[in-house]
């Protein structure tokens, strides 16, 4: 909002007129817009709307008319685009036309004022024809076409626009040359925007040639003078299509990569046109190294969330992948829901080029990179692991890095393995092809991180910028006492007087300098006092909680658009669900499927049961990973609009907000000290999700204050920006610089002074001094000097981060760890330091591999086939107590409660529980099953999800992993044919027990208990000897077969029609490189006797994902089968025109597809 | 054949600068005025095609002449009957009605001089008669070859109430949409000019408009019955925009019966489609 209204920018593009508000009456008049949009008491001045079209007329002048200098015109497009959008917004009675021209207008003042993504969002808000496309008033249809092509919405244009275009065809065959009707103005506008949206798509000057020779047509048509609306758009469309041909990924990517340009025209989402950061980093050739350039090996991005950068990563991705044929990609995000989504729209770009993706499987579970697939995605942990156990295949794997989210480097937890993983990378590549890419939103201290990464003698690119689309207004909620209206009751009998006062909820809003506060008409609380024996007044339990008076809050926004509330905690997270969800009425129809399917996995008594019926969920890392991806799915396709989630969610998942509200930050401790339970991360991340660029042309960030003292200072935390979080090494704290001097004397006294545990962050550090010996050993073939390995931990951002003194410390740990490796028996210490565990719990790991040996060599009978009874002998007690009692291990049982104290446990087998999970029982079953003790039902479930997360999907997989490959290196070298199976340490990951589950796990189907239900259906009907693979199986049946033979939800079918894609299937690359695609399909009830032309269409009324049917003019010619699906349904979406025949084959009907060729070359 | 502006009984004002035109219609010329104002539809709308021109003019004149192909006939009914529809689907009187009260708006404002010579370029917007706001333009060259403008807003009068509540509500409409047609045909007209001192002017228009600049101004034109109450019809309008009188300029056409006129304009259209089986 700030931008919006600054002053001197409204000055800029006004300037002072008779007619027109002043700059200052406009900025009060464009406030008092947005509030009356907030409060939903919408009106906009007429003069506003003048002026609004006042300063299009300004900004759309001709530049060589010089009527205007362009700063000014590049103003007057951010300020016209401004006004419009909140026409819009408050425009009540508006026709569609009017809607359409408003629309178009607000998109053109953002595309020329260089806040492209608001474009798109714009055309979510305005009603669109949807096919069959009726024919319409020629005007209307321009403007339908104008806002589409400006939305660069290409899934969208091409369908409207090939009818449009046959419609006017069929005009042209009854009219003739249609320029000499009323006509030509709407057929340019049609013409070119086909021609144009070709451009985008496809390249080819011939197509944007054509695209301003339809424009000039249309403006010039005489007979359509009269037609000032489609003449109006065609100047429009003429006018921008050399600035989007400017700024569209032809241009900017080098010629010779046409493939990486379509991977990011044709992927989801289309980028058709590069916003001004993203031009800007690609286009800094000018000025040094171009980033697309190979040799520009590190490269350091930060962007604020919004700004593009993921998408700008991807585009260095794909020239990477169609550039070199040698080396591949590794990507690393924080979360395994970021990987997955990463993964998802990397998946579809490389489909374009026919590649595919990879995505690595869990610690412990080594997954050979199949050879089409050029991008691998991982969290930073897999990465450690992979680089730890050889660092040397790593580096001939991949030949570009991207670390996104790189200022997870500071995190406390997880942020050493990062920061050490990236420093051995960079240092082992200062000299080799390898590029590095680092990404982050939140880099205050971006010259220690471009120091950190620069390669000696050569420049490193780095870009920061604070550029994003959607505006944001800034809002403090709070409560006051409404002391007028208190009302007295007075003492009886036993009961003390009490009072009652209505609490008044209070939006503060702050619009550039100024705040203006608005009130809740209807009290959101009471506040009950009673009086004490002492005279004075205290309050009582039944005053209306902090909690519960965020309800009519984030019930007034929820109706302008999805809500988003981080909350401090899981139990606050819940509880507010609760009571929000509570104030709503009835179910909402559209969630009947996501009500079922949350009842099935939780149960019907789950609390998230009756809540998301009524679009209302919670969302924090303990609900099982599975009910997480479905609650996202449900935010995206607006199912849930109000979504209370701890800042876990913010910082993990790319969803659409256009609210988001902090409830609660913190507490006062008793001595008081604030704790900041959302610290200043987590809120600028949560900030950044008020208003998606691309989805939102505004997002609205809600601070809820519990002082009902209010201060203008109470904003500042909300106007943080990235450059006030700097991003600190984990070895910089005390406690790991205290750590060393520990280890320090330590050694100096003793020889196993290594093999005790320090600070998290010093065992970190140890094990990686010890790691980088054995690294360089390995590399060189030579004991490693001191002076390489220090030459390493030079490498490090802590290096760049301390103080001359600290340097020194650092420096006698390193030698003292050396001084240990050197002592340590070769094998062993080669082991150790491959396991990635601090070297105390690879000692502790030794041992138990060896004790698991012995077992194994006593126990011949255990069938080492059969995963669970595997996992049973593995895991006696002894053996699970040890990797439970690790360091590394957070979580060792359970509490009775959620208050009981940290180390008072209460007993649970958790070998049976183990046992249970893998075996496949639902969460539900395992909770009351194994966890009886614990009476909450609630917390029960609670600690139950995150013992799974930690234990079971990270710990025991990691350790086990290990020992596993220690316990098979063994057996081997002794000669044995003995092996104990790879995939146990996935099993207990994905909590699966079977081979065929966990195919379909690794297979990136996301439900265990989907996995579990399609397994045990496997079991029984395949054959194993000569039946087909599971994935020909599941290929062979029909979705509705999927539905109800494995219960199988809309996202589960999904997953499957991904899993059963025929391996290697390349029907979207081949159909966009011209070749002619040919595959079966299942046959209809229609008897085809020769080649028809058909269509390719979802069935009609089946619900997402719907088969897809190759359609004649004669009926349905039959049914993509499933093995194609995924590939044809991609193709689909992409919206690309394609010509489809289907003729008879020897079995069965056989579909012909090809990309269509352009009517008007 | 007369063009309109010759068939009409023109009266000049000139209210302290602020110049109206009354014009009147004898019933005696009604038939010629339609056929006038047709044909000047029909230049407009079918001129660039010659042929068909041709076609329609001679049809228009000699009903039981050529036969109209099917081809020609679904042109002329895209395109010379698009607002009015056809005998068997007539496009609603309140289309029509503002389709005459336009076309005679423009026939009047290229036909006579109102103080700022004959204009040399005429904008209308008649594809949605509807549409309100901003109907037309007009451009001049006035003295000391500098350009000047008057954005028009053409109504039918319909009612018995008197004619300056339709004049004040096309005020009221002019007046809330002017910038919006301004930005419009201001963006439009000077992609396709190529004078530059005129393609200027044309980027300047909304600039011209909010400064109330001289070379800016308003127009109203009314088209009405004419026994209706005329009584001092334009008097408010300079009170709306805030201009020297000299910046506004005003129509009022007394067409007998408008409404009968304006059935008759379309049934010359109709005939020259071949369309019209009446006598």
């Amino acid at each position: 909002m700030d931008r919006a209204l600054d002053i001197e920018n409204l000055a800029i593009a006004v300037g002072d007129h008779v007619r027109l508000p002043d700059p200052e009456a406009l900025r009060q008049l464009l406030a008092d817009a947005e509030i009356s949009l907030f409060t939903q008491q919408a009106s906009i001045e007429e003069q506003v709307l003048d002026t609004g079209w006042y300063l299009q007329a300004v900004a759309t002048a001709r530049a060589d008319l010089d009527l205007y200098d362009l700063p000014r015109q590049q103003r007057a497009h951010q300020v016209s685009g401004h006004i419009f959008d909140l026409a819009l917004q408050s425009g009540g009675d508006l026709t569609l036309t009017e809607r359409l021209r408003l629309t178009l207008a607000a998109q053109v003042g953002y595309l020329g004022g260089d806040l492209t993504p608001n474009a798109a969002a714009l055309a979510q808000r305005v009603q669109l024809p949807t096919a069959p496309y009726d024919w319409s008033e020629p005007g209307l249809m321009s403007l339908e076409a104008g806002v589409l092509v400006l939305a660069l919405d290409r899934p969208a244009l091409y369908p409207l626009l090939r009818v449009r275009r046959a419609q006017l065809d069929r005009l042209r065959d009854g009219l003739g040359d249609l320029t000499a009707t009323p006509y030509g103005a709407v057929d340019g506008v049609i013409r070119g925007s086909l021609a144009l949206t070709n451009y985008l798509t496809n390249g080819g000057t011939h197509h944007l040639d054509q695209a301003e020779g339809f424009f000039r047509a249309a403006l010039n048509s005489q007979n359509a003078e009269s037609d000032i609306d489609s003449r109006w758009v065609a100047a429009h469309l003429l006018r921008l299509s050399g600035d989007l041909a400017r700024t569209s990924v032809w241009a900017v990517l080098p010629p010779d990569l046409p493939g990486a340009a379509r991977a990011m025209t044709l992927g989801d989402p289309p980028v058709l046109s590069l916003w001004p950061p993203q031009l800007s980093f690609l286009a800094c050739s000018k000025e040094g190294p171009s980033p697309l350039d190979p040799e520009t090996r590190r490269l350091v991005l930060s962007l604020p969330t919004s700004a593009g950068k993921t998408l700008l990563a991807q585009i260095l991705i794909m020239t990477h992948v169609e550039r070199s044929t040698e080396g591949d990609v590794c990507v690393v995000a924080p979360t395994h829901s970021l990987c997955r989504e990463l993964g998802q729209s990397l998946d579809r770009r490389l489909r374009t080029l026919g590649r595919d993706l990879h995505v690595e499987g869990p610690l412990g579970l080594d997954l050979s990179k199949p050879p089409t697939a050029r991008v691998a995605v991982m969290t930073p942990e897999k990465l450690a692991a992979l680089f730890r156990s050889d660092p040397i295949e790593v580096l001939g794997q991949y030949a570009m890095f991207v670390i996104d989210e790189a200022h997870l480097v500071g995190d406390p937890g997880r942020g050493w393995r990062l920061e050490e993983t990236l420093s051995l990378l960079h240092h082992l590549t200062l000299h080799s092809h390898h590029r590095i890419l680092v990404l982050s939103a939140a880099l205050g201290n971006r010259s220690h991180v471009i120091q950190w990464m620069t390669a000696a003698g050569e420049e490193i690119v780095h870009r920061h910028t604070d550029w994003r689309g959607p505006r944001r207004l800034h809002a403090i909620y709070s409560t006051e006492a409404d002391w007028d209206r208190q009302e007295q009751i007075p003492a009886e009998g036993k009961k003390l007087a009490r009072r009652k006062t209505p609490l008044k909820g209070v939006i503060r809003l702050r619009t550039g300098a100024r705040t203006m506060g608005r009130q809740f008409t209807e009290p959101v609380g009471t506040l009950v006092e009673r009086r004490t024996k002492a005279g004075s007044w205290k309050s009582d339990i039944t005053t209306t909680t902090q909690r519960k008076r965020l309800v009519p809050l984030i019930r007034h926004v929820a109706s302008s658009g999805p809500v988003l509330v981080v909350q401090p905690t899981r139990l606050e997270a819940q509880s507010l669900a609760r009571d929000v969800a509570e104030t709503i009425e009835g179910e909402d129809a559209d969630t009947l499927i996501l009500v079922n399917l949350v009842r099935d996995r939780l149960g019907q008594t789950h609390p998230l049961t009756t809540m998301v019926g009524k679009g209302v969920a919670y969302h924090h890392a303990a609900l099982p990973v599975d009910i997480q991806a479905e609650v996202e799915e449900a935010v995206r396709a607006g199912k849930v609009c109000i979504l209370i989630a701890t800042s876990t969610l913010s910082e993990g998942v790319n969803l659409p907000f256009k609210t988001v509200i902090v409830g609660r930050r913190g507490y006062t401790s008793a001595t008081g000290e604030t704790v900041e339970l959302v610290d200043a991360p987590s809120l600028l991340n949560a900030v950044g999700r008020a208003g998606r660029a691309g989805r939102e042309t505004e997002g609205w960030m809600i601070l809820a204050e519990q002082s009902a003292s209010f201060s203008n200072e109470m904003f500042a935390p909300l106007q943080r920006t990235g450059e006030d979080l700097e991003t600190r090494s984990t070895l910089t704290t005390e406690e790991a610089l205290s750590g060393l001097a520990a280890f320090e004397e330590a050694a100096s006294a003793t020889e196993d002074a290594i093999f005790e545990h320090y600070s998290p962050t010093t065992d970190g550090f140890l094990s990686f001094v010890w790691f980088i010996a054995q690294a360089l050993e390995d590399l060189n073939q030579v004991e490693a000097s001191l002076g390489d390995i220090l030459a390493v931990v030079e490498s490090t951002l802590a290096w760049q981060q301390i103080e001359p003194a600290q340097q020194e410390a650092i420096v006698r740990s390193a030698q003292a760890a050396v001084a240990a490796f050197r002592a340590q028996p070769v094998e062993q210490r080669a082991r150790w330091a491959r396991s990635g565990t601090s070297l105390p719990t690879a000692r502790t790991l030794e041992r138990v591999a060896e004790q698991l040996l012995a077992r194994l060599e006593a126990n011949h009978a255990v069938d080492l086939s059969d995963l669970v009874a595997v996992l049973l002998c593995v895991l006696e007690d002894d053996i699970l107590s040890a990797l439970l009692e690790l360091r590394e291990s957070d979580r060792r049982g359970f509490k009775a409660s959620r208050s009981a104290p940290r180390d008072r446990l209460i007993p649970v087998d958790i070998r049976a529980l183990l046992r249970d999970w893998v075996g496949g029982v639902d969460i539900q079953d395992l909770a009351d099953r194994h966890l009886k003790q614990i009476q909450d039902e609630d917390y029960r479930s609670e600690a139950l999800a995150e013992f799974i997360a930690s234990v079971f999907e990270h710990h025991l997989p990691w350790t086990l992993g290990i020992i596993i490959q220690w316990v098979n290196f063994r057996l081997e070298a002794s000669g044995s044919d003995r092996r104990l199976p790879d995939l146990l340490a996935a099993a207990i990951h994905y909590g699966v027990g079977t081979k065929a589950a966990l195919d379909l796990m690794i297979g990136r189907v996301r439900s265990r208990r989907l996995a579990n239900t399609v397994a045990e259906q496997a079991d029984e009907l395949i054959d194993e000897a000569e039946g087909p693979t599971l994935r020909e199986w599941l290929a062979d049946q029909t979705i509705g077969d999927w539905r109800e033979l494995f219960g199988a939800s809309p996202t589960e079918v999904s997953d499957l029609l991904s899993f059963a894609r025929a391996p290697g299937a390349q029907v979207v690359s081949s159909v966009l490189e011209g070749l002619t695609q040919e595959f079966s399909i299942n046959s209809s009830k229609l008897a085809l006797t020769t080649t028809l032309p058909a269509r390719l269409e979802h069935q009609a009324e089946a619900p997402d994902p719907a088969p897809i049917q190759v359609t004649t003019s004669e009926g349905v010619a039959g049914t993509v089968r499933l093995s194609d699906h995924d590939e044809v349904s991609l193709l689909m979406e992409m919206g690309i025109p394609v010509n489809v025949e289907v003729r008879p084959g020897v079995e069965g009907p056989v579909a012909v597809i090809s990309l269509a060729p352009d009517p008007e070359s | 054949m007369s063009n309109l502006s010759e068939l009409l009984a023109i009266e000049f004002y000139d209210d302290a600068g602020f110049a109206q035109v009354r014009c009147r219609l004898d019933p005696a010329s009604y038939d010629g005025a339609a056929e006038a104002l047709a044909k000047a539809i029909a230049d407009k709308r079918i001129g660039v095609n010659q042929r068909l021109h041709d076609l329609w003019l001679s049809q228009r004149l000699n009903p039981s002449g050529a036969y109209i192909e099917d081809a020609d006939l679904l042109i002329l009914e895209a395109s010379l009957l698009q607002n009015l529809g056809t005998p068997d689907q007539p496009a609603p009187d309140e289309h029509l009605h503002g389709l005459v009260a336009e076309a005679i708006w423009r026939e009047v404002v290229s036909g006579v001089d109102s103080g700022l010579g004959l204009p040399i370029r005429v904008e209308s917007h008649d594809w949605s008669s509807t549409d309100p706001g901003g109907d037309g333009l007009t451009v001049y060259l006035a003295t000391g070859h500098r350009y000047c403008f008057r954005l028009w807003e053409s109504k039918h009068h319909g009612t018995d109430t008197p004619v300056r509540d339709t004049v004040n509500r096309a005020c009221r409409q002019v007046k809330s949409q002017s910038l919006s047609y301004l930005a419009r045909f201001s963006l439009v007209a000077q992609q396709i000019t190529e004078d530059q001192a005129l393609a200027q002017f044309y980027g300047s228009l909304a600039e011209l408009w909010v400064d109330k600049d001289p070379a800016a101004g308003v127009g109203i034109s009314v088209g009405a019955r004419s026994d209706v109450d005329t009584k001092n019809c334009f008097g408010k309008v300079t009170g709306y925009f805030d201009f020297d009188p000299s910046q506004h300029q005003a129509q009022l056409y007394l067409m007998g019966d408008f409404a009968e006129f304006a059935h008759r304009v379309r049934a010359q259209l109709w005939k020259g489609c071949g369309l019209w089986t009446e006598p």
